[in-house]
C-alpha cells in the first residue's frame, strides 16, 4: 500500500511516498522525499503504477485530485471530496469486466465458477477481508459492492463472534462494517483510531476533529464559518453528538450547518417575525423526531409544514411535544409505509424480471415441450417462482434461489401445455366445434393441428389462421396483455372451420387432414362466393379461411380447386410478382414469429379469357395481375 | 472376498480409472448417471475434468468412501454447521496443500461433479488464503492487478456506499 500525503512546510510543498507493508497498524518503511514534478527520467515501474502524479506528463492539477491531506485548511475541497463527485467507479468497473485484461487466478475463478460458489468462498470470510478484497481490483469490487451481495456482508458479519450488530437503515452493509471494523479515519484515512462517533457514524482522528474538516465543535463553529450569520441561534436547532476524538462538547455536522445557514438567510430576509419563529420550532422537531430515533429518509421539512399538528409558534415544551407526538408519529408512519412499499416493489420487480430472464434462457433448450410452450411471464407467474419472489426484502434472492424451480421446469412447461391445449380445445367447444368430446381427454389434442381447427389471434394485423404445432408454438402475440398469458389472444372460428370442411371436400381430402398436410399441398381453391363471371380468385387454404372468417356470405360449400397445371401457372405469377416488389413481404418479417412465412405467397385474380383456344397455363397467365398489400379480404373486395 | 462393484471413469484427455462405485459415488453427479443409465462396463466420460485432477479429486473420495453422505444442500440447519466454517480436517488439509491452479481445478471439479464436502474444502481453503491479508498481498496472491487509478484508490478507501445508490 503507497499513502500519499502532502504537507505544507509554508515555501515548497514536500510529497512524501511511503512504501507500507499494510493499511493496518504496522509501522511505515522507507519514506522517500521528493519535491514534486522533479522527475524527468521515467520513475521505476513499481512506482509509477502506484503513483501516477511521478510520471513527467502528469500536472499539478493530477496531483491535488490524487492527494490527502488531513491538514489542509481549505475545506471546502475536502467536502467537495465527500459528496463523491469525481467518483465513477461503477460505470468503470463494469467496463474493465468485459475486457479481460488483469485475468488472475480469482479472475478466472470468477469467470468459471457460478456464482453462488464464489459466494460461498466470500462467506466464509469476516467483514474485514470482505472490505480489503473490494480494494483489490474493479471486477471484485464491483461484485462485492453491488446490493445483490448484501447477503454476504450480512453472513461474513453474523459469523464473527460475537455477531456484529444489525447495520442500521441508512447505511450499507460495507459502510457499516468499515465503521465497526476498519480503525481508519473516515476523512484522511490514518489508521488506528479509537474514537468512534456514533451519532454522526463516524470515525475520526484527532487531527480531523480538530481541524473540523466534517463535524464541528459548536463553539468554534462561528469562526469556521464567518459567512452563515447568528451561527449560534441556527447550532440551538441543529442535532448534535457529545464528545469527539479530541474534546468533550456538542459536535455538529459542517454540512448540517451550511445547509441551515443558508435556509436561515433567506427567512430572515423576509424578515417577518412569525415566519423566523415557525421556522425554528420546526427545525427544533425536526431535531427532536431525529433524536427520537426516526429515520430521517421518513421525515422531511415539507412533512412537518404541511401537517396538521405545525401551526402554534410557542416554544417546543415537553407538554407539547407529547401532545404532538401520536400524531407526528402517524405522518412519519405513512411516509414509511409508502417507503416500504415502494423498496417492497422495486424487490419484487427485479426478482420478476430475473426469473422471467432464466425461464427465457432455459426455454432455449430445446427438449422442453417443444410446441405450446407457455410464455415466460406465465411460468413466472406459477406457485413455485411466486414462492421465491414472495420471500421477505432482506433475502437475498439470486439465480440459485431460483434452481429448484428451474428444475422443475420441464414438469412445470409441460403441464402448462396440457393446460394450453385443453383450453384451445375448450375454446373450439365453446366456438362450436363438433368433433370434440366435452369431456377433454389427452387424446383429443391431436385435434388442434387438424386443418379445420382454425384458430385467429385476436390482436393479428393479417387476419391469416394461427393454426398447426409451427404457428401456435411460435405463437408470440404482442397485443394482448401480458398478464393473460401467452395464448389468450386465440379464438377459433366457426365459419372459417366450416370453409376448410368445405375445401377438404372441394379437393377430396379427408376431414381428418391436418394442417401439415395443407401446407405440403399447398392447393389453390377458387371462392364460391366470387360473382364475378369474368374473374377467379384463387386461394390458398389459409387464405380462403381467413377470407371466409371475415366474410358474411355463406362459404361452407362449393369451393373449387385448381387442377395441378393451374395451381402451378399461378404459384408461378404469384412468384413473379414477389421479385417484382409487388408484395413488400419484408415489412412482415419478424413480428408474427413463424407467420411471415405465409406471407410470402402471393394472391392473384385470374381471368378467364374468351378464347378457350389458347393453352390454359397462357390463358392464367396473362390475366394475373399484381394485388396491392392489402389483407386477403380487402383484395377480393377491391377487385 | 467378493470384489466390490466397479465402475470406469473416464477423464477429458482421455485416461480411464477403474475404482470401486462406492467412491465414485461420492460425486453426486456420478451417482445419479448410474442410477439413471444403471450399471454398464462403458466408462463415464468426465469431459470437464483432467487425468490429473481426476485422480486427485478420486484420492480424496477413497479416503471420505465411508462417510456419511450430507444432507440435502437445502436443509436449513447447515447453516449451524457453517459457522464452523474455516475449520478443515488435517487429513483434507494437506490434501488440499497444492498449488493454486490445481486448487481452482480441484473446485471445478467439486462443483461439476457435485462433491460437496470436496466443494467445502476448497472454498474454505481460498478463503484462509484471502483472510487477514492486505489489498496488495491479495493482489500478489491471486496475481491481480490493480486497475485503480491513484485518485481512485485513496477514494476507495473511504467510500462504501451500495455502487448503485449512487
Amino acid at each position: 500500500m503507497v499513502l500519499v500525503t502532502r504537507r505544507n512546510t509554508g515555501k515548497q510543498d514536500v510529497v512524501e511516498y511511503r512504501e507500507q507493508d499494510s493499511d493496518d497498524d504496522r509501522p511505515m518503511k522507507d519514506i522517500v522525499r521528493i519535491p514534486p514534478r522533479t522527475a524527468e527520467e521515467p520513475p521505476t515501474k513499481k512506482l509509477c503504477r502506484g503513483l501516477r502524479i511521478l510520471s513527467p506528463t502528469s500536472s499539478d492539477e493530477d496531483f491535488n485530485s490524487a492527494r490527502e491531506d488531513p491538514e489542509s485548511d481549505d475545506d471546502q475541497e475536502i467536502s467537495d471530496s465527500k459528496k463523491r463527485e469525481p467518483y465513477t467507479l461503477p460505470a468503470a468497473a463494469s467496463k474493465v469486466k468485459g475486457k479481460g485484461k488483469a485475468k488472475g487466478q480469482l479472475h478466472t475463478l470468477f469467470d468459471k465458477l457460478p456464482t453462488d460458489v464464489v459466494y460461498t468462498i466470500f462467506s466464509h470470510l469476516h467483514p474485514n477481508d470482505l472490505l480489503r478484497l473490494a480494494r483489490t481490483n474493479r471486477m471484485l469490487r464491483s461484485h462485492l459492492m453491488s446490493k445483490s451481495s448484501a447477503s454476504v456482508w450480512r453472513e461474513a458479519r453474523e459469523e464473527v463472534e460475537p455477531p456484529i450488530p444489525d447495520c442500521p437503515p441508512g447505511q450499507s452493509e460495507p459502510q457499516w462494517a468499515h465503521l465497526l471494523l476498519s480503525r481508519d479515519c473516515s476523512t484522511c484515512g490514518r489508521t488506528n483510531i479509537p474514537h468512534v462517533d456514533w451519532y454522526h457514524r463516524l470515525r475520526l482522528c484527532s487531527r480531523c476533529d480538530r481541524a473540523g474538516v466534517v463535524l464541528i465543535i459548536g463553539s468554534r463553529a462561528r469562526k469556521a464559518l464567518p459567512q452563515i450569520s447568528d451561527v449560534n441561534i441556527l447550532l440551538d436547532l441543529l442535532p448534535h453528538s457529545n464528545t469527539g476524538s479530541s474534546h468533550t462538547g456538542k459536535y455538529y455536522r459542517m454540512k448540517d450547518i451550511e445547509d441551515i445557514g443558508a435556509e436561515w438567510a433567506n427567512v430572515k430576509k423576509e424578515g417577518d417575525e412569525a415566519k423566523i419563529q415557525e421556522f425554528k420550532d420546526r427545525k427544533r422537531i425536526i431535531r427532536k423526531a431525529r433524536g427520537a430515533g426516526f429515520d430521517s429518509r421518513d421525515f422531511r421539512d415539507w412533512q412537518v409544514v404541511r401537517s396538521s399538528f405545525f401551526s402554534a409558534s410557542t416554544a417546543l415544551t415537553e407538554q407539547r411535544w407529547k401532545t404532538i407526538l401520536p400524531e407526528l408519529e402517524a405522518l412519519i408512519n405513512r411516509v414509511k409505509d409508502r417507503r416500504l412499499r415502494r423498496e417492497r416493489s422495486q424487490i419484487v420487480d427485479q426478482r420478476r424480471a430475473l426469473a422471467d430472464n432464466l425461464v427465457k434462457y432455459y426455454q432455449i433448450t430445446p427438449d422442453i415441450a417443444p410446441a405450446f410452450r407457455p410464455g415466460s411471464w406465465d411460468l413466472v407467474k406459477s406457485e413455485s417462482f411466486q414462492a421465491i419472489i414472495d420471500l421477505p426484502n432482506e433475502v437475498s434472492v439470486t439465480a440459485a434461489e431460483f434452481q429448484p424451480a428451474l428444475d422443475a421446469l420441464p414438469d412445470l412447461v409441460s403441464e402448462a401445455a396440457k393446460e394450453i391445449q385443453s383450453n384451445l380445445l375448450q375454446n373450439m367447444i365453446d366456438g362450436g366445434a363438433t368433433n370434440i368430446d366435452p369431456s377433454i381427454t389427452e387424446s383429443d389434442f391431436d385435434k388442434i393441428h387438424l386443418a379445420t381447427s382454425t384458430f385467429f389471434c385476436k390482436s393479428s394485423y393479417n387476419g391469416l389462421p394461427v393454426c398447426g404445432k409451427d404457428d401456435l408454438g411460435a405463437h408470440a402475440c404482442y397485443g394482448a396483455p401480458i398478464s393473460h398469458g401467452k395464448y389468450h389472444c386465440l379464438y377459433y372460428d366457426r365459419r372459417a372451420s366450416n370453409a376448410v370442411a368445405a375445401l377438404l371436400v372441394a379437393a377430396n381430402l379427408g376431414q381428418n387432414t391436418t394442417v401439415a398436410q395443407m401446407d405440403d399441398m399447398d392447393l389453390r381453391f377458387h371462392c364460391p362466393g366470387w360473382l364475378k363471371q369474368s374473374t377467379r380468385l384463387a386461394m390458398s387454404w389459409r387464405d380462403a379461411a381467413s377470407h371466409a372468417r371475415s366474410s358474411n356470405q355463406l362459404h361452407s360449400r362449393s369451393w373449387e380447386v385448381f387442377s395441378p397445371e393451374e395451381i402451378a401457372a399461378i404459384k408461378e405469377k404469384e412468384m413473379a410478382n414477389i421479385d417484382e416488389g409487388g408484395y413488400g413481404d419484408a415489412a412482415y418479417v419478424g413480428l408474427g414469429g413463424l407467420e411471415e412465412r405465409f406471407h410470402q405467397r402471393a394472391r392473384a385474380s385470374v381471368q378467364s379469357e374468351d378464347d378457350r383456344g389458347e393453352p390454359l397455363t397462357k390463358k392464367l397467365c396473362s390475366g394475373l395481375k399484381t394485388l396491392p398489400l392489402t389483407p386477403p379480404s380487402k383484395t377480393s373486395r377491391a377487385l | 472376498m467378493s470384489a466390490a462393484p466397479q465402475v470406469t471413469l473416464e477423464s477429458s484427455d482421455g485416461e480411464k480409472f477403474k475404482v470401486d462405485k462406492e467412491v465414485a459415488e461420492r460425486s453426486v453427479l456420478i451417482k445419479n448417471m448410474i442410477e439413471d443409465v444403471g450399471e454398464s462396463d462403458n466408462p463415464i466420460p468426465l469431459p470437464n475434468v483432467n487425468a490429473s485432477v481426476l485422480k486427485k479429486v478420486l484420492e480424496y473420495c477413497e479416503h471420505h468412501r465411508g462417510d456419511p453422505l450430507p444432507a440435502a444442500d437445502a436443509d436449513p440447519s447447515n447453516d449451524d454447521n457453517r459457522k464452523r466454517a474455516t475449520e478443515i480436517s488435517d487429513w483434507d488439509q494437506k490434501f488440499i496443500q497444492v498449488d493454486q491452479e490445481m486448487l481452482f481445478e480441484i473446485i471445478l471439479a467439486a462443483n461439476y461433479m457435485d462433491i460437496k464436502p470436496l466443494l467445502d474444502v476448497g472454498c474454505k481453503t481460498v478463503a484462509n488464503m484471502i483472510k487477514g491479508k492486505t489489498p496488495e498481498e491479495i493482489r500478489k496472491l491471486f496475481n491481480i492487478v490493480n486497475d485503480f487509478t491513484p485518485e481512485e484508490e485513496a477514494q476507495i478507501k473511504k467510500e462504501n456506499e451500495w455502487a448503485e445508490d449512487r
